[in-house]
This record gives structure tokens, C-alpha cells and sequence, in this order.
């Protein structure tokens, strides 16, 4: 029953950080694609790319509701589910976790003055405010992001702790970027989808979108591989789990090995769907299943990977080298567990996915924020 | 009480300077985002009201402010979700023991608040504005009722963790022998060597700098093991209950009383009859709750401190109880009268209590958990040679200096909720209802008295903002009582304040960092409210580019 609850505990967090992170990359990337392109905007005196930058800024405004919501079941999930591990990431990860809430803090005022102030202050003005825009949302995956990196190189607290020392985990610098980097690469595809269903086609916006996606898959997949080398190097339990037999490793369960691979797949299908979606607006043709194939292929991925990156601890939470620490010892046992209402929880969680899903079709799909 | 003792009881009972300094942002925090969430939870009534009185009168007029205040809720329900957000971070960083009740009391109404309420709600505020206006009235109707029904469950969720701080329902009898002034905190749902596992570790790790490290450590689970049996318990807390009813009808008081008192302010500047008009549905709901609330739910509440918090009782009466607080019994017939249903019954001072501990006698925490609990002395390090009664006392005094605080926001809280009642019923019987007798009373006072000093055009305009600006201070108020009269404890009779805050340093820099951004996001929330609510055509406009920018 234990083993039972533990991992339960396990995939339901699991399930809540993932439709979390679906709508968290799709805010990153659009909100530094937004800056980026409304800055070349006004570099170009171009009205047009003016127009796209708005819609990819729409399309960020309508997910940050939904990624809070999600944010907010998953805090209380942790909390809930894990409170050591909880308590460990407060303490131990004290000034991440600062980064991260100063980075919510300050990115929603802007949000409201970026928005508030487009067409009403000059455009050079309106460019610069969304430099601290910009940098307060990538705050965000910056500060949580070292407690991901905690997991797989735990620095615990002792008496004499100095949180500072936090910063330098050898982990943390491969997942940023790796994270950062996908975050945009997701955020451009889904944009690029999201303007394809429009009725009126911006043909510049939907090749910024494609283009900016295809050329961030290089980096990305180099990220991806510098990222599994370190991972090889600190933590080869994990690294084992998801690489599988086919390189060589002897994973201790078959639940991830196959997740990584399709997930590669779909990096290959991806990058040749998008070549050729881009390949065909630049003949001026928007090829609209294969263009809005690409975003959802792009979350596909994203939801691939990041199970492969959290599951492969499996049955650890804090790991380090070869073992780490179970899930069962960190499971919350001050209570007995209800079964019922994780069940009932997860039943509402999926009917109101599902609502939501629809209402997203609504917010997004049909344009449900002001274009002026 | 020795050095050494008061030493150690200081360490749990007298706030430190981590403490002091994190109150004030989590204060203005919790403010902040009950400001709007009570407007999230008030809104949808006025909507509610503005929209079933254009189903029944056709007037235009209500549907399209129903529409202007509809962009206003959503705005706000985004500003509350941000600000909840803060507020949870804040909860689980600055006071880390507070995942101790996320994993236990809290569990089942936190988890049912995320992901069904909050959720939910969150879905629902997005259909309406999809629905309202172009869908059938019942289908409208059901999505408001329903996103309504699910934000004041999520209010349900959210003040039954709360109520179980101040009530910790299921405890049973452990709060009371620490605490024999305490009573009985229902069933016995507790397990008494996990509770004292607990305790030991919280009250170590406290006395050796922060009793929320005592969770960092891997094994705190199994150290402590299930404290706590029945998850289910908080959910029927009486407190939990009756908190409930009374603070969802303040906000619902609050979020339609900004409403009203905005039209009443347009009715000020321009004297145009359509505010008078959009106001008389609002009143409807004003004066319903406001005369429930207070005299109903009020007495209720008040019932729930004299039975389960005493010393709360006796902090809220300082100001009219004088010195006689201080003392062992005092006299003060109309908070008797209120509290006992005898005016003549005495109130106990804070020296009773005091008397109260000292009948723990001379037990000490060592001798307690030797016969008790024997694993854990290891962790009492000092406490060990504490007594009991000692520590209970220090409890009661660490109490005392804020009693006139608390009694200040009490009272202002009753005068306020008596003003409150009064304006009620000055409408009610005038504006709404004719009843023989009340009505002749109330329209002299209206139409004779505030007439002549205000204007007669301006009496019902001047009771609603009356009504909106009393409601914010009431609840202002009441929560502090509530909040402050808690102290020493974070969970009453179990765990202090002192053991949930961080280990790290909360200086005053980073306390003004976090309140100029909170201050921000109010002065930013409160402009783009405004925003939305001065163009009355956004909603519309929304559709318009929805009818042009489907799908081919």
C-alpha cells in the first residue's frame, strides 16, 4: 500500500508539474518573442511585425491565467504530497525560490504596463519596458529551476548551512539552458499554430514564428546533449533509466528509455515538419495542419521529456550518483493518505482539463482578448 | 521562573525580529489579495442582480453594465489568482512550518480548493464572458451561479485551514493539558506520541534557531509519524463553519459594496437617474447580508472565541474590561450578557489563567516525556527542565501587551457592524420594503434628517457608500482581531509563531522590496480595473473580433 501511495503521490505531482510546464514554455517563449520581435518592429519601422509581436503578447496573456492556475495545484500537491521535500526546497533553495517569486512579482505590473502603454508611449520607450518584462518572466524558470537541479545534486542542510552555495550545483547550468532554450522553441511553435488558425494570415508573423522555432532546434539539441552528459557524469542512475540499452546502459526500469526515444523521434519529426512548413510560407503557402502540427508536436515533446527528466528518479526523489533518497521516506505519512479524494482530485483535475481545453479553443483560438 | 527557563519559553513566546519583520509583508500580502477576493466574490452578485433585472424589464441599461462589470471581475480574478499565488509562496517560504498543515489539517481542503474550486472558477470566468449576453438566461445564469458557487467554495476550502489554526478541531484533549485553561478541541482524532514527537522537534529546532528546519530533515515523517487520523475532521470544524458563512458574507458585503459605492459616486457627479436606477438591485443584496452578518453570524463567531479561545475572549474586552483584564475576574454586563446570556456572569482575567497553570504543579517536559514519549528527550535539550506550567504561563503573558491592540480592532469591528445594521435597515424599510411603523421611522430619519444635511436626492446614494465603507472596515478590522488574537500561537494551543518562521534572515530590505512590489501590483490592479470599468464597450468590442476573426 505504501509503494501504492508513494507512487501515486509520485505521478500525480507528475501529472500537475506537466500541465503546468505546457503552459509555462508557451509564456516564457511568447513573452521574449514579443519583446524581441516588437523591438525589431520599431528597428524597421515595420507596423506589420508590430502586429505580430501583439498577437504572439495575446496568445502569453491568455496562458499566464491557465500556467498560475496549474502553478498553484502543483505548490499545493508538493506541499501536500512531500512536506520534507518541501521544507528542503524553502530552506535549502531559500534564495532560488526568491528569485522565482521576485520574478512573478515584478513581471505582472509589467505585463499591465507593457500592455497598457503599447501605441501610447513611443515605440523606442515601449521596446526598452520590455527589457525588465523579459527578464522578470525568464526569473522565473532561472530561480525554480534550481530545485530540479537539487534533485538530482542534493545539497542538504546542515547546521552551519549557506544557502548560497546553492548557486554553484554543476547540474543547474546544462538544465537552464537547455530549459531556456526549449522554452523558446516551444513558445515559437505554438505561436506559429496559433496564428495559422487565424483567418486572416500573417504570413511574416507565422515565418518569424517557424523560422525562430527551426533555428532554436539546433542549440536546443545540443543543450539536450550537454545536459544528458551531465547527467552521465553525476547522476548515471538517471542517465541509465533514460538511455536505455541502445547506448549501452542497464536502466532499472523500462518505463523511460522508450518515452526518450519517441520523444527524439518526434524532435526529428518536428524539425522536418517545420522545414517544410517554413519551406512552403516562404513560397507564400501556409500549409495550416502541418504549421499548427508543429506546436502541438512541440508540447508532445516537451511532455515527453519532461517525464523522462522527472520519472527516471524513480523510486527517488533526491538522488545522487547511483541511489538517493526513496520516495516512500519523504511521502507524507502525518496523515493517512486518503485514496479517495486523490482520486477524487484527479477526476477533477482531468473534467476541468477538459473545460479548459475548450475554453482555451475560445480564449485563443478565437481571438478572445482586444486587438486594440 | 528561572533565567534559564524564561530564556527558552522567550525563544518560543516572544516574536523574534524574523518574525516581526515577515508580519508585516505577510500582512499586507494577505490584505491585499482579501481585497481581491472579496471583490471576486462580489461582483458576480451585483452581475447576478443587474442581470436578472434585465431578463425581467428588458432595460438595456442592465446588460450592459452587467458586461462592463464582468471585464472589471475577470481582471480582478486574475489579480486575485496573482496575489494568492504570493500569498501561498509567502506561506511556504517565509513560514515553512506552515507545510506542516498543507500535509495534515489542510490536506483535503487545500488540495479539493486547487483542483476543484480554484480551477474550476478559473474556467468558468472565462465561459461567462463567452456566455453573457448571447447565450439563454438559464444557460448565463447557471455559468455565473455555478463560477460563484465554486469561488465561495474555494473561500469554504481556504478558511477551514484557517479556522483549524484557530480551532484545532480533532485534537481533542492535548491543547488543554499543555493549557488546562483551554477546552476540549472535539473528537480525539489525535495521536498523542506523534503529537509529542512533533512538539519535541518543533520546540528543538526553535530554541535552536528555527522550528521549521525541524521539516528539512528526510526522516521528519517518520520521526513524527501520523499525528493526525482523520483528515476529514477539519472539514466539520464548528469554527471552520461559522467562519465561513460569516467571512463569504463580508466579502460578498465588500465586492458589492465597491460596486455600489462606484455608481453612487457616479450618481454624485452627475445626478443621473440610471445610477439610481443600477443601485436599487445592489441594495437588495446589501442589506440582506449586511443585516445577516453582523447580528447573526457575529453572534456566532463571538460564541466560537468564548467556547474555544479564551484568551482572545479576554484580549477583545481590554478596552472596555480596563484593568480588570489583568486581574483573576471582572465584570462587564454587556459582553456577559452576550457571551453567557447573563450579564452578571464574570469574565476571567488574564490571572485566572495563570491560576489555571499553575495546576499543571511541578511537572517538567523532561519528566512529561520520560513517561510519555522517552525517544524523543534527546530533542528537549534545555526545555527539559522546564515545567509545564511554566511554559503555560509564558503563554498567557506573551498575550497580555496585545490585548488593547485586539480589543481596538474588535470594537471598531462592532461599532462598525452596528452602524452597519443600522443603515440596513434605514434602507430596507425606506427603498426596498414598506412595512407600517418601521418604514414611517426610517423615513423620517431619512427624508427629515439626512435630507436636510446631505439632500434628498442624495440619501440612498449616501447609505449605500455608508454601507460599502463600513463593510471594508468591519472586515479590516474583525480579521485583525481574529488574526492577532491568535497569538501566541499559529495553531492555537499547539504551535507557536515563533516555530513556522524561515531560518533565513528576513531583514527590512527585503521586507520594503516585497512591499513595493505588493504595493505595485495594488496600485497597478486597482488602474486596470479602473480602466476596464471606464470603457463600457470592451466586451463588446472583444465580440465584434470574434464574429470577424473565426475561421474561415
Amino acid at each position: 500500500m505504501s509503494n501504492y501511495l508513494a507512487l501515486l503521490s509520485f505521478a500525480v505531482l507528475g501529472f500537475a508539474l506537466e500541465m503546468h510546464l505546457v503552459f509555462v514554455n508557451v509564456i516564457i517563449g511568447a513573452t521574449v518573442l514579443t519583446v524581441i520581435t516588437r523591438y525589431l518592429a520599431y528597428l524597421r519601422q515595420d507596423p506589420s511585425l508590430e502586429s505580430v509581436a501583439k498577437s504572439m503578447f495575446r496568445l502569453m496573456v491568455v496562458t499566464e491565467l491557465f500556467g498560475g492556475v496549474w502553478g498553484t495545484i502543483l505548490t499545493v500537491f508538493m506541499a501536500g504530497l512531500f512536506p520534507s521535500m518541501t521544507a528542503i526546497f524553502t530552506r535549502v533553495y531559500f534564495y532560488p525560490v526568491a528569485i522565482a517569486l521576485v520574478g512573478i512579482l515584478v513581471s505582472i505590473p509589467f505585463i499591465a504596463i507593457y500592455w497598457h502603454l503599447w501605441g501610447r508611449v513611443s515605440p523606442r520607450t515601449h521596446s526598452l519596458i520590455g527589457l525588465p518584462l523579459a527578464i522578470s518572466v525568464l526569473l522565473v524558470p532561472i530561480g525554480f529551476r534550481y530545485l530540479f537541479a537539487g534533485l538530482d545534486y542534493p545539497q542538504y542542510v546542515t547546521t552551519n548551512f549557506n544557502p548560497l552555495t546553492v548557486f554553484s550545483n554543476p547540474v543547474y547550468p546544462p538544465l537552464i539552458v537547455h530549459t531556456l532554450i526549449g522554452a523558446m522553441d516551444i513558445g515559437a511553435f505554438v505561436i506559429a499554430s496559433v496564428l495559422t488558425t487565424r483567418r486572416n494570415l500573417s504570413i511574416k508573423g507565422i515565418s518569424i514564428a517557424l523560422g525562430t522555432g527551426l533555428i532554436l532546434l539546433v542549440p536546443q539539441a545540443i543543450a539536450g546533449a550537454y545536459y544528458f552528459t551531465v547527467l552521465g557524469r553525476y547522476d548515471p542512475y538517471i542517465a541509465s533509466n533514460i538511455a536505455g540499452p541502445l547506448l549501452g546502459y542497464d536502466p532499472s526500469s523500462v518505463m523511460f528509455y522508450p518515452a526518450f526515444y519517441a520523444a527524439v523521434a518526434l524532435t526529428i519529426a518536428l524539425g522536418i515538419t517545420a522545414l517544410y512548413a517554413f519551406y512552403a510560407v516562404m513560397q507564400g503557402r501556409v500549409v495550416r495542419p502541418v504549421v499548427i502540427s508543429t506546436g502541438f508536436l512541440a508540447e508532445a515533446i516537451l511532455i515527453l521529456m519532461e517525464y523522462v527528466n522527472d520519472g527516471s528518479r524513480y523510486p527517488y526523489l533526491f538522488i545522487s550518483g547511483g541511489s538517493g533518497i526513496p520516495i516512500t521516506q519523504l511521502l507524507n505519512t502525518l496523515i493517512p493518505l486518503p485514496l479517495i479524494a486523490m482520486y477524487t482530485m484527479l477526476l477533477s483535475t482531468l473534467a476541468f482539463t477538459a473545460i479548459f481545453t475548450i475554453t482555451l479553443y475560445y480564449a485563443v483560438v478565437r481571438r478572445f482578448l482586444p486587438e486594440e | 521562573m528561572t533565567n534559564s527557563a524564561l530564556g527558552v519559553l522567550n525563544e518560543i513566546y516572544v516574536h523574534s525580529a524574523n518574525v516581526n519583520n515577515a508580519m508585516v509583508m505577510t500582512i499586507i500580502g494577505i490584505y491585499l489579495h482579501a481585497v481581491f477576493v472579496s471583490f471576486t466574490l462580489g461582483f458576480p452578485l451585483a452581475i447576478l442582480a443587474w442581470l436578472i433585472t434585465w431578463y425581467r424589464t428588458g432595460d438595456a441599461l442592465f446588460i450592459n453594465y452587467s458586461k462592463t462589470l464582468t471585464m472589471v471581475w475577470a481582471v480582478n480574478f486574475a489579480l486575485g489568482a496573482v496575489t494568492g499565488t504570493i500569498v501561498e509562496f509567502g506561506l511556504l517560504d517565509i513560514w515553512p512550518t506552515s507545510i506542516l498543515l498543507f500535509s495534515s489539517s489542510a490536506f483535503i481542503p487545500l488540495l479539493y480548493e486547487a483542483t476543484i474550486a480554484f480551477i474550476g472558477e478559473a474556467v468558468l470566468v472565462v465561459l461567462f464572458m463567452v456566455a453573457i449576453g448571447r447565450w439563454r438566461a438559464r444557460y448565463t445564469l447557471s455559468v455565473l451561479i455555478t463560477a460563484w458557487f465554486l469561488g465561495s467554495l474555494s473561500g469554504y476550502f481556504i478558511i477551514t485551514a484557517n479556522a483549524w489554526m484557530n480551532v484545532p478541531w480533532g485534537m481533542g484533549e492535548i491543547p488543554h493539558s499543555l493549557y488546562p485553561f483551554l477546552p476540549t478541541y472535539g473528537p480525539d482524532a489525535a495521536n498523542l506520541t506523534a503529537t509529542l514527537n512533533l512538539a519535541a522537534l518543533l520546540l528543538h529546532y526553535t530554541v535552536d534557531g528555527a522550528g521549521s528546519l525541524a521539516l528539512t530533515s528526510v526522516n521528519f515523517t517518520s520521526l513524527v509519524g501520523t499525528y493526525f487520523n482523520n483528515p476529514w475532521l477539519p472539514m466539520i470544524n464548528p469554527d471552520a463553519i461559522v467562519t465561513t458563512l460569516h467571512t463569504l458574507l463580508a466579502a460578498y458585503a465588500i465586492g458589492v459594496g465597491a460596486v455600489a459605492l462606484a455608481i453612487s459616486i457616479r450618481y454624485f457627479r452627475t445626478h443621473d437617474d440610471k445610477y439610481i436606477k443600477l443601485l436599487k438591485p445592489l441594495l437588495w443584496i446589501l442589506t440582506i447580508v449586511l443585516l445577516v452578518e453582523p447580528i447573526v453570524l457575529g453572534h456566532f463567531m463571538g460564541d466560537d472565541v468564548v467556547t474555544y479561545q479564551p484568551l482572545k475572549f479576554t484580549a477583545f474586552t481590554a478596552l472596555t474590561g480596563g484593568s480588570g483584564i489583568y486581574g483573576y475576574e471582572y465584570y462587564d454586563p454587556l459582553e456577559a450578557l452576550f457571551a453567557y446570556g447573563n450579564p452578571y456572569h464574570p469574565l476571567y482575567g488574564f490571572q485566572y489563567y495563570m491560576s489555571q497553570c499553575r495546576s499543571l504543579g511541578n511537572l517538567t517536559f523532561g519528566e512529561l516525556y520520560s513517561k510519555l514519549d522517552p525517544g524523543m528527550l534527546g530533542y528537549l535539550g534545555p526545555l527539559i527542565n522546564v515545567m509545564l506550567s511554566q511554559n503555560c504561563e509564558a503563554a498567557v503573558l506573551s498575550m497580555e501587551p496585545l490585548a488593547p491592540l485586539v480589543s481596538a480592532f474588535y470594537y471598531t469591528m462592532i461599532g462598525a457592524g452596528i452602524l452597519l445594521a443600522i443603515a440596513s435597515v434605514l434602507v430596507l424599510f425606506t427603498y426596498l420594503v414598506r412595512v407600517p411603523v418601521l418604514s414611517t421611522i426610517t423615513d423620517f430619519i431619512n427624508n427629515e434628517i439626512l435630507s436636510v444635511l446631505i439632500g434628498a436626492d442624495n440619501v440612498m446614494p449616501f447609505l449605500a457608500s455608508v454601507m460599502a465603507v463600513l463593510s471594508a472596515i468591519a472586515a479590516t478590522a474583525g480579521w485583525a482581531a481574529r488574526e492577532i488574537g491568535r497569538q501566541p500561537w499559529t495553531v492555537y494551543g499547539l504551535i507557536t509563531t515563533n516555530e513556522v518562521i524561515t531560518g533565513d534572515a528576513i531583514t527590512p530590505g527585503f521586507v520594503a522590496f516585497v512591499v513595493a512590489i505588493l504595493l505595485a501590483i495594488a496600485i497597478v490592479g486597482v488602474l486596470a480595473m479602473y480602466y476596464v470599468a471606464t470603457r463600457p464597450s470592451l466586451l463588446d468590442r472583444i465580440r465584434g473580433l470574434v464574429e470577424v476573426g473565426g475561421h474561415e
